[in-house]
């Protein structure tokens, strides 16, 4: 059973990690990433 | 014999005259009957908005006759015939024979290229959500109420609809665009579309190709056609379309897939898909569209089992996805491709929720690890905040009237932490802000 001081800690970290522009700068990056497609694809017709 | 001109009453197996032999149609009817169905009313001259809207846009103006009325097919799991049904109707008490109502397929005037009738707008009804064969998964779809009406009775079917690609005004990516269309119409009252007028908007941006007959839309006329409705569009690409990298996801883009896929289709948001499929023998690929409708949840984070509104197989059709891969399997492989990849997914989204899923993940990835150390599971979930608090009206949680009287956006992004037992506290991202943001209250539940 965790205790509820355990709970309190996980939503200040969530907290914290959004104050912190080294991890915001980490998902940026990673979120473009993800995101990027070639121009070539989209160009290709859905033909079937 | 049948004294009614406008309909008939049948079995499944009497159907084919009328619905074809098409592998929608061929779906359709071992589908209908998988969900029990016995009975088939039909009725012959029905009115359907998105054929008439193509009638009058395309077909009214070709040289040859096409009819402007179609046949609409209902499916029920009682056992009646037209006396029961004619007796029911005079004595207003048609419920008590028709047993369930599975729902409706229309099937157009149309011919496909192999001279078999199109399927049009089809709403049947979804598999159940829990699993017979493996208890500790359920399928999750996405689906709204629709109500039918029926010689003055209503009856409701909870559904995605779906319907074929009618080549001549639209291919595999109008018939997703139509899909996603109707999902978006019940969520965010944007404009209904015909086929015809999605592939004439889409192609609003043009290509090199012909407008009509179409011969397929690409992804820039996807995202043309959703904007033009007023919607935004979140996307993820697991793995580019080129023959060198369409079977190569990284990691990381595995990992957000199984998130995305999870978030939106419980937020009942269908997510449009780029396939591409290859034949053992060539060295290049074929694009499709699909739409994903559902998917099955099991006891881990990973998605093994989608359910696809493919407009070239059917509604809801079962689709395995290979752990740790791109690769899908389902019709498609039986019919001469030896792969069907998914490489990028789109969900049409209301403009308002404008936290990038991407960054919600990223800041969910890194939380869900500090969770998994201290023996606590995370989720991730996009919410409409009425449909949030009507869930928390149900939940045990700390100071429930302040949580319930508190302001919240429109959309929320919700961080829920739990173990196999209960549940712990939600964690509220704003998802109307346009990077990741920590709104309060942070929702406890009762131990």
């Amino acid at each position: 059973m965790k205790t509820k001081g355990e709970t309190h800690q996980l939503e200040d970290i969530a907290k914290s990690l959004l104050d912190d522009p080294e991890f915001i700068k980490d998902v940026e990056k990673s979120s473009r990433k993800l995101t990027e497609l070639s121009v070539e694809d989209l160009l290709k017709p859905f033909t079937l | 014999m049948n004294g009614y001109p406008f309909f008939r009453i049948c079995r499944p197996d009497e159907l084919e005259p009328v619905i074809g032999n098409s592998v929608q149609a061929q779906y359709i009817l071992k589908y209908v009957k998988d969900l029990s169905c016995k009975t088939c009313l039909q009725e012959k001259e029905y009115i359907d908005r998105d054929y008439m809207i193509d009638y009058a846009d395309f077909y009214s103006r070709s040289f040859q006759e096409f009819k402007r009325k179609v046949n609409r097919i209902h499916f029920f799991t009682g056992e009646f015939d037209e006396d029961d049904f004619s007796r029911a109707l005079i004595d207003n008490d048609l419920k008590s024979i028709c047993g369930d109502y599975i729902g409706f397929t229309v099937v157009k005037p149309i011919e496909n290229s192999l001279r078999q009738p199109t399927i049009g707008r089809t709403l049947l009804s979804t598999y159940s959500c829990n699993n017979d064969r493996d208890h500790n998964s359920r399928r999750i779809f996405t689906r709204y109420q629709y109500p039918v009406h029926i010689f003055g009775n209503e009856f409701t079917v909870e559904t995605l609809p779906f319907q074929s690609q009618d080549t001549a005004v639209g291919a595999c990516a109008t018939a997703s665009l139509w899909i996603s269309c109707n999902a978006m119409n019940k969520l965010f009252d944007t404009e209904l579309c015909s086929p015809y007028e999605i592939t004439e908007r889409s192609l609003t941006y043009p290509s090199i190709s012909r407008k009509f007959p179409s011969t397929g839309l690409d992804p820039y006329q996807v995202f043309n056609f959703l904007w033009s409705q007023g919607l935004d569009t979140e996307v993820l690409v697991l793995a580019n379309m080129n023959i060198h990298e369409y079977d190569k996801p990284s990691k990381q883009s595995l990992q957000a897939a199984y998130l995305f896929i999870r978030a939106f289709i419980r937020a009942n948001i269908p997510i449009i898909t780029a396939l591409s499929l290859k034949r053992e023998d060539e060295e290049s690929l074929d694009y499709h569209a699909a739409v994903i409708s559902g998917f099955t949840e099991g006891n881990t984070d990973a998605v093994s089992k989608l359910y696809f509104h493919d407009d070239q197989i059917g509604p809801f059709c079962g689709t395995e996805w290979t752990h740790n891969t791109n690769r899908l399997s389902n019709e498609w492989v039986s019919r001469g491709w030896d792969s069907l990849n998914m490489n990028i997914l789109i969900a049409p989204i209301y403009h308002k929720l404008r936290l990038p899923i991407l960054e919600a993940i990223g800041h969910f990835n890194k939380m869900k690890s500090i969770a998994v150390e201290r023996g606590i599971q995370a989720d991730l979930l996009i919410y409409n905040s009425n449909d949030y608090k009507a869930e928390l009206l149900e939940q045990d949680i700390v100071d429930k009237p302040r949580v319930l009287m508190s302001n919240l956006p429109r959309f929320i992004i919700v961080e829920r932490f739990f173990t196999e037992h209960r549940l712990f506290k939600d964690v509220l991202l704003d998802g109307t802000h346009p990077f990741p943001s920590i709104i309060e209250p942070v929702v406890e539940y009762n131990q």
